[in-house]
């Protein structure tokens, strides 16, 4: 199904503005993984949904890991949409948020994000991609102990980031306006910014 | 005239009989079915179909998942929906969970047909044999050979970030054992038991990481 010609056009504007300004840094200079990483469940079609599950029983820890898909939903204006799987820590989740234990991030990392099951696509349509069944997000306990919850806020928007397909932009100016920047002591943003949005849209193909 | 023919034929059916016996003896090691089966901890099962609508991983269940008490190796076989799925205990073959409805239940009755123990190590890279040399995976400045997934061991990828930095990193695990290598070369094998290590520097041995960032 085609969309209208002036949304495509319009489309198209957004996403040069956002990957062509963007390396000036006065626009967002977030990008995508090329080629893409792609949830399943985030595709255009059928209908955009993909599910999480929460390894945790301590309702805060649960709200601020929520906040990571949950506010990715809210960046997009529910054009990719989250659901909170009914079945806690479900394993048949495509994105689990967990603590470090059996999966692990290495050495000085706050937290991380491994795709463990993907198939590799060459797709004339939709563009050479991966699509990722299954991702976790993992958390260092001892890290978390010692963070505000606006670091904790951030770093889980950040890394759900990475499941929309967007790299780790490589600075921690706030200017940069992207989620995807260092996570340090500052906090620039504690949600994806539009031109985060714009990007993993683009990444998925929401654009044509 | 005939005579001679019949010394080709022969010559030929000869030299066919010893390529095949060579090949089944001095061969890459390709196990049974590479591609196949997979295998994880002590059971193997036969791969899904690709137009079956079911997939089948290797995960490792967290401690606070109800349905495998105190977490452990599993494989998973499901689909897209997250509450339709099998759950093998990757330990003694064991249904832990069997969620599958019955759109999908045939092939899950299949897959489970084809379970079995593992006692012996397949004869599959990087267990045993030489790296393949088909197409490489690259993932950012890393890329490296994916094990056929009847050997048992897994590359995962993954993005660690810290307020030192960011780096992508590979996750290689086998249900008992698992080790990253990032970006910077670094390798953390601090969780890889002694009779793993052999096999894992294998697959970190053929990782290649592409200069600058």
């Amino acid at each position: 199904m085609r969309r209208p010609l002036a949304i495509r056009i319009l489309s198209i504007v957004v996403v040069i503005l956002s990957l062509g300004i963007g390396t000036k840094g006065t626009v967002s200079a977030t990008h995508p993984f090329d080629p893409p990483f792609r949830l399943v469940g985030l595709h255009p079609l059928p209908n955009g949904t993909a599910y999480y599950s929460l390894c945790t029983t301590d309702p805060a820890t649960q709200w601020l890991w929520a906040w990571g898909p949950e506010s990715w939903e809210t960046a997009t204006g529910g054009a990719m949409r989250f659901t909170l799987s009914s079945v806690a820590c479900n394993i048949n989740s495509q994105e689990q948020i967990q603590w470090e234990g059996y999966f692990f991030c290495g050495e000085n990392a706050f937290a991380c994000h491994i795709r463990y099951e993907m198939s590799w696509h060459k797709d004339p349509t939709y563009g050479n991609h991966s699509n990722v069944y299954k991702a976790k997000i993992v958390w260092d306990a001892n890290a978390w102990a010692i963070t505000t919850n606006s670091q904790r806020r951030a770093a889980s928007a950040h890394e759900m980031g990475h499941g929309m397909s967007l790299e780790d932009h490589e600075a921690d100016a706030c200017g940069e306006l992207t989620i995807m920047g260092y996570i340090g002591n500052q906090v620039c943003y504690e949600q994806p910014t539009f031109w985060d949005a714009i990007a993993a849209q683009g990444a998925y193909g929401y654009f044509g | 005239m005939k005579g001679r023919l019949t010394f080709v034929v022969f010559g030929l059916t000869a030299l066919g009989a010893a390529g095949w016996l060579g090949w089944s003896l001095f061969g890459p090691a390709t196990g049974e079915g590479t591609g196949e089966r997979l295998r994880y901890v002590n059971i193997s099962i036969a791969l899904p179909p690709e137009d079956s609508g079911l997939r089948a991983h290797p995960d490792y269940a967290a401690p606070e998942n109800s349905e495998v008490p105190g977490g452990g190796p599993v494989v998973v076989i499901g689909g897209t929906e997250p509450d339709a799925y099998l759950l093998l205990d990757a330990l003694t073959g064991e249904v832990l969970v069997d969620k599958i409805g019955p759109t999908h239940r045939d092939a899950a009755d299949a897959i489970l047909a084809s379970v079995r123990q593992e006692r012996e190590p397949p004869q599959l890279w990087p267990l045993a044999g030489v790296a393949p040399t088909g197409e490489r995976v690259t993932f950012g400045r890393i890329s490296f050979i994916e094990p056929d997934p009847g050997s048992g061991v897994y590359v995962a990828l993954g993005e660690g970030d810290g307020p030192q930095g960011n780096e992508t990193f590979l996750f290689i695990h086998n249900g008992r054992s698992r080790m990253t290598l990032s970006e910077s070369g670094e390798t953390n094998m601090a969780l890889v038991l002694a009779e793993d290590r052999e096999v894992f520097q294998r697959v970190a041995s053929v990782v290649v990481v592409a200069e600058g960032r």
